[in-house]
């Protein structure tokens, strides 16, 4: 799987150390299938951000098509 | 499932068969099409319909007397359509131009004796099979016999047309031939490979063949003859009979030539009754359209008014009737296809999960199909086997399969002998449905039961586990039914009454050990006619049976009787009793296709204008979500209980349901829990005198929320337990992102399979949510 990566501007930062969020390269993973992505978060608190479209919109599709394989 | 599972199950779907019309036809010609495109005006794409079948058109389409017309369905609804004046219409018309499709040439030959109908279709057809055909007509002129014999139905010009055609494609003539004397056939079997010897050609024969009455005796089916090569036909007194029996032997001399069976897989040759079915419920009897001219036949016009009256034959039952087999636009036929395929897949695309798990399970295409086709039952054993497999989609159920969990945890599952008491007669099981949506009913009616039926009457509060059954999780399933029929054990066994139909027939059919009765049959028996008298419903209501009465007459007919008591009039659906729609619930449709579900509930409320009356929790609010009219049974029959025992939650749906239950609001996902776990709670403290277990640490929180997001997370199927969930994992472990702009936070938490997403604010005590979304995927490493 090619890296993928969902780094949009944003106004939201790590609640708990208040650090900037920086893109980093996360392991997804659904149904035994692992997806590297690049995401926003927290290097050090290990918090990432998953925005509503990205859930919504390419997220839903890979999780409805890796249900139908 | 194995092939021959797959073609058993195709062969009780009929859709696919001829129309009679067509099966009537002995040769076959598909007057469905023919109807439909002259209904119109397409005289065009008729030619083609005829021309696809009808041998030497310009000539049989003038002469047919139509036997079709004693099969045509319409006749039983009027006059037969006449399919034959039809045609007639047809090729008085221009013909369209041909694509001539003639096939490779062979190096058989085939001889002809004589060029009565007959023997013209045979050479037709063996010449555009690729054969050599030498036609031998003794008298002056290819078509000689059918000059003249029709009389004005059949014009000279028109038997010219067909047999220049027939030259011009190549069949070789010689006119004036001797063929009546055994040297002929002799030479003809030497230079030819077969011999057809044409019966409706006038001749008189002295051939060395099995004679009877000075006939050739032949087989009516095949064509033979007591000589291999030989073959006859032609003696029917109607003309396309005759023309069949010519097609017959072509089809016969094409096997024998080619070394094949000559009589393998022939059975639909010839007329023959099909066994499709098509409904005449609701079609109107009308006369035949009288043609001016009898020679001239029907204008355009009579011909369009003619073929309307076809009624286009077919079957769709089922279809008709279930929004689901509607919505994927094939039939069960095609859909047990698909299933098949989709079980066959062993890495690729499953195109057919979503119309296997959509499929409401309710067995109303059975109850209408002719021959039972027994979709519910395919569906389900082939979610069994996916789950079996691991390859069920874990989104399609996943939801109701929760909510099931929650119905069997401590927060809901309760039994309980009556308070006081040791030992029950009776136990009140109302089903989940009712208590999630209605728990003030559940309340009237114990106390009613313990009032006026027995005092040792227990209380079981809990699922029968069908939605586990109905999600093909079968361990699941026998796991809840088990707790249930445990705890029955363990309250020495008393008879449980219940109010839920599908909780019913669960038990009847796979706990068959268990007491249960209806509690509609066990209330007829203590009410009489006037003990109920609604306030609201004054108008006709239409009752709404569940599909899980589908097979209880008893339980129906109680249902009806108590209505009749409370003196409201009562309309019947026209899909009522056994042949019921569901209302969207059965099978988890509501949980794998939810917008299917409403389309589902929407086509069975615009069924009548009145208001609807139903006899399960889940169909009244499901059709209520539409904006419907529902009433319950109890609302009716306990009037003063939507009163005095609301539900718990938002004040305004309360007082709307006491002035008027049949417009109470659908309680949404959230609120049905809430309503379960609050009636449980209550009744350990009214009854029981209790004080309930503490509530947990989240169902403390307090959410404020604008209305419309409330909408937007019933929808995306998240729960306000689950925002709060959420929020206390935040909270407690400062796990969370913060916008210092607007003072929000935005958390998420994976309670079990769904990663929940949830942006919020603290506002006084309480927390302001304003958005959440969730998703299937999980973040290893993230906040656990
Ligand atoms: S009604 Fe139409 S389709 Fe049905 S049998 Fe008659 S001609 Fe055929
Ligand atoms: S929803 Fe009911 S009527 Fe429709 S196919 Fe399924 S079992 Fe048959
Ligand atoms: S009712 Fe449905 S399943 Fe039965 S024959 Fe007709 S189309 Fe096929
Ligand atoms: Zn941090």
């Amino acid at each position: 799987m090619s890296l993928l990566s969902f780094t949009p501007d944003t106004d939201w930062t790590c609640g708990k150390c208040g650090g900037k969020l920086t893109p980093s390269p996360v392991d997804v993973e659904y149904l035994g299938n692992v997806f590297n992505v690049e995401l926003l978060g927290c290097a050090k608190c290990g918090l990432v951000l998953i925005p509503e479209d990205l859930a919504l919109g390419k997220m839903f599709e890979v999780e409805q098509l890796l249900e139908d394989k | 499932m194995d092939q021959q599972q797959l073609r058993d199950l195709e062969a009780k779907c009929v859709q696919e068969l001829s129309p009679q019309c067509k099966a009537g036809c002995p040769l076959h010609v598909d007057a469905r099409s023919l109807c439909a495109s002259l209904a119109t005006g397409d005289f065009d794409a008729a030619w083609q319909v005829l021309l696809k079948t009808l041998p030497l058109p310009g000539v049989l389409a003038r002469i047919c007397d139509g036997p079709c017309r004693q099969q045509c369905l319409r006749g039983k609804a009027g006059d037969p359509v006449q399919i034959h004046l039809l045609e007639r219409s047809v090729v008085q018309r221009p013909r369209p131009r041909q694509r001539s499709l003639a096939m490779p040439a062979r190096d058989k030959a085939v001889a002809v004796a004589g060029s009565g109908l007959s023997g013209l279709v045979l050479a037709s057809d063996l010449k555009r099979k690729g054969y050599t055909v030498t036609l031998f007509e003794p008298g002056p002129r290819l078509g000689h016999p059918l000059y003249g014999r029709f009389g004005e139905l059949l014009p000279d010009a028109a038997i010219d047309e067909e047999m220049s055609a027939l030259e011009d494609a190549g069949v070789v003539v010689h006119t004036g031939a001797e063929v009546s004397d055994g040297a002929f056939m002799d030479g003809a079997l030497a230079s030819f490979d077969a011999l057809y010897l044409c019966l409706d050609a006038g001749l008189e024969v002295a051939w060395p063949l099995r004679m009877e009455q000075g006939a050739p005796v032949y087989d009516e089916m095949l064509g033979t003859t007591s000589l291999s090569r030989v073959l006859a036909g032609g003696d029917s007194a109607s003309p396309v009979e005759r023309a069949a029996q010519g097609r017959r032997a072509a089809n016969t001399i094409d096997r024998l030539l080619q070394g094949v069976s000559l009589s393998a897989e022939r059975s639909d040759q010839g007329a023959y009754r099909s066994r499709l079915y098509t409904s005449l419920a609701k079609v109107p009897s009308l006369p035949a359209v009288v043609p001016a001219d009898p020679i001239e036949g029907f204008s355009p016009q009579q011909a369009a008014y003619e073929a309307e009256r076809c009624l286009q034959c077919e079957c769709l039952e089922c279809v008709k009737a279930c929004a689901y087999l509607a919505h994927y636009k094939g039939y069960p036929k095609t859909y047990a296809r698909q299933i098949y395929n989709n079980l066959a897949i062993v890495k690729g695309h499953r195109q057919a999960n979503q119309l296997i798990n959509s499929c409401m399970l309710c067995g109303q295409c059975s109850a209408l199909c002719p021959h039972d086709f027994p979709m519910a039952e395919l569906c389900l054993e082939t979610r069994q086997s996916m789950v079996a497999e691991g390859i069920m989609p874990p989104s399609a159920f996943d939801f109701a399969l929760e909510d099931l969990r929650f119905s069997s945890s401590s927060e809901f599952f309760l039994f309980r002998h009556a308070p006081g008491r040791d030992a029950s007669t009776y136990l009140l099981f109302p089903g989940c449905q009712l208590c999630a949506s209605s728990p003030g009913h559940v309340e009237v009616l114990y106390q009613w039961l313990r009032e006026n039926v027995s005092q040792a009457t227990g209380l079981g509060l809990g699922c029968c586990g069908v939605p586990a059954h109905w999600a093909g999780e079968r361990g699941c399933f026998e796991r809840e039914l088990d707790r249930v029929r445990q705890e029955w054990e363990r309250l020495g066994k008393p008879t449980i009454i219940t109010a839920c139909a599908t909780c019913l027939s669960t038990f009847q059919e796979y706990a068959p050990d268990v007491a249960v009765a209806g509690l509609w049959n066990i209330m007829t028996g203590y009410l009489s006619p006037g003990d109920a008298s609604p306030r609201g419903a004054k108008k006709p209501v239409a009752v709404h049976d569940p599909c899980a009465a589908r097979h209880n007459p008893v339980l129906r007919h109680s249902a009806r009787r108590l209505l009749s008591h409370t003196g409201v009039k009562v309309r019947e659906l026209e899909l009522a009793h056994e042949q019921t729609s569901c209302c969207g619930y059965g099978g988890l449709m509501y949980s794998s296709n939810p917008a299917l579900a409403k389309k589902v509930a929407e086509k069975r409320v615009s069924e009548s204008k009145a208001d609807f009356v139903a006899y399960c929790a889940m169909c009244r609010d499901n059709l209520a979500a539409t904006g419907k009219r529902v009433y319950h049974l109890l609302d009716l029959l306990f009037p003063e209980a939507a009163k005095s025992h609301l539900p718990p939650g938002n004040s305004k749906s309360n007082n709307s349901a006491q002035e008027d239950p049949a417009a109470r609001p659908a309680p949404g996902f959230s609120q049905r829990q809430e309503n379960k776990a609050d009636l449980r709670r209550r009744l350990l403290k009214t009854l029981w005198q209790e004080e309930p277990p503490p509530m947990q640490a989240h169902q403390h929180l307090d959410l404020v929320m604008e209305p419309g997001l409330q909408e937007l997370l019933e929808e995306r199927r998240i729960l306000l337990n689950d925002l709060r969930r959420v929020i206390l994992h935040a909270e407690r472990t400062g796990q969370k992102l913060a916008d210092a702009k607007t003072g929000r936070f935005l958390a998420y938490h994976q309670p079990v399979r769904v990663t929940y997403w949830v942006e919020y604010a603290p506002e006084g005590e309480s927390f302001r949510v304003y958005n959440a979304y969730s998703h299937r995927m999980t973040i290893p490493g993230g906040p656990a």
